[in-house]
């Protein structure tokens, strides 16, 4: 007998909902409130017993019989992306491109997320914070903002892949300090050379590289940072209500771009440790990592997609800290006239200014 | 000073300003580093060397026409 994930009211057996206001689920009905692990613990005493199967692989885990039997697949035959989420949640659009989506097949191949960083803003708050994004944005086109279909914002969750690792860096600077002075004839610069040899330590955790393919990896990083102490064991009970996409991206392939950010963040982080110079350049960079276990999570996204004048734009919101990015289309034609503007009103000043002054 | 270069000054003022009107729309950037997830103490320094290489000293003669 399969376990049914709908997630019932212990008060009225009506189906329980995530409520991003105070992270507990709530009932719609009675509007009574559980915490999460109470109301699992609950329905496993409710339902038959279930088999926890685990495997120990680099990152996730296995997906128990259960769980498959409430999620639901779609797939866009428009943008290949593929969006899971609990089975009483209907999906109509694809929250990358707007298309429609239908249910497709079983993933019961994929892993299952190690934790989840549950969504903290709604929808009214994502509709606040893209209102007052585009808020004094002097070059936006004015007909951007109304023609702009706020309410067609999705929460997301985006897989993300988190990397640790131990940095073990022996780099080489070539230092310069400069001395100058003067006497009668001449102006002398004298330029001391020096070479800075540093090698330490230094550690990363918990750095997260996006697994979709269908997310803009810049669009994903310019969100961060996410308070990974908010993220909690994952549960299906937090997809409720919202989509997953279902990562395409292996850990493997995004080890690559985690790694490149550490050695970046090791080489400035020793690079200041080279104080009293004028300058100082790298010259030699060894930096050999020691990467700790991967770990698979969903990060909360409100999405946005918009065309406009024959542009796709894409507007992200960070759903744990609101944090609103989102490149916007520039007025070509108000550009030009405050460029002529300014320009006409500075020349006047400017000469005005140079005539008082007797220059 | 005469009105060309009042016009190529002006010029640069709105170049940066409109620049800076621009920047406003754009707010997606590609991240370089990690150091939002720098581990809190971590940071260990193990050798500490500087040496000097050499010293070269360059004398300009001071121009005698001051404007």
């Amino acid at each position: 007998m399969s376990e049914l994930m709908e997630y019932q009211c212990p008060c009225c057996s009506a189906k329980l909902e995530f409520n991003t206001g105070t992270q507990n689920m709530k009932c719609p009905y009675c509007d009574s409130e559980f915490d999460i692990d109470a109301v699992v613990q609950h329905n496993n005493e409710m339902a038959s017993e279930t088999e926890e199967m685990k495997w120990d692989t680099i990152a996730g885990e296995q997906w128990n019989e259960a769980e498959l039997s409430g999620m639901s697949v779609y797939s866009c035959k428009s943008c290949g992306a593929e969006i899971m989420t609990d089975a009483t949640t209907g999906a109509s659009k694809c929250p990358y491109c707007d298309s429609p989506i239908v249910m497709s097949g079983s993933f019961a191949g994929d892993l299952k997320p190690d934790c989840v960083i549950p969504f903290k803003l709604d929808k009214e708050a994502a509709k606040a914070a893209l209102n007052r994004y585009l808020d004094g944005k002097i070059l936006l086109p004015k007909v951007f903002r109304e023609e702009n279909h706020i309410d067609e914002i999705k929460g997301v969750y985006v897989p993300v892949w988190l990397f640790d690792a131990e940095a073990d860096a022996k780099m080489t600077f070539k230092a310069e300090k400069k001395r100058t002075w003067s006497d009668n004839s001449y102006n002398y610069v004298e330029t001391s050379t020096y070479s800075a040899y540093r090698s330490g330590k230094v550690a990363f955790e918990l750095v997260p590289v996006d697994g979709s393919e269908k997310m803009d990896d810049d669009l994903m990083e310019s969100i961060e940072p996410y308070n990974f102490k908010e993220a909690v064991d994952f549960n299906t009970a937090y997809l409720s209500g919202y989509l997953a996409d279902r990562y395409d991206v292996s850990a493997e392939q995004s080890i690559g771009r985690a790694n490149e950010r550490i050695r970046k963040s090791t080489e400035v982080a020793f690079e200041e440790t080279v104080t009293g110079y004028s300058s100082v350049l790298i010259e030699k960079s060894n930096i050999k990592l020691n990467n700790g276990k991967a770990k698979y999570a969903l990060y909360p996204v409100w999405l946005l997609n918009t065309t406009w004048n024959g542009e796709k734009y894409t507007f992200a919101m960070n759903g744990q800290t609101g944090k609103f990015v989102g490149n916007l289309p520039v007025d070509k034609v108000k550009a030009a006239t405050w460029f002529g503007a300014i320009t006409v009103v500075g020349t006047a000043l400017v000469y005005a200014l140079s005539y008082f002054l007797g220059l | 000073m005469n009105i060309l270069v009042s016009l190529i000054i002006a010029i640069i003022i709105a170049a940066i300003v409109v620049g800076c009107m621009i920047s406003q729309l754009k707010t997606v950037r590609h991240k370089s580093g990690a150091s939002d997830y720098k581990k809190q103490d971590s940071f260990r320094l193990d050798e500490r060397r500087d040496t000097f290489l050499y010293k070269r000293v360059t004398k300009t003669p001071i121009s005698d026409n001051k404007k």
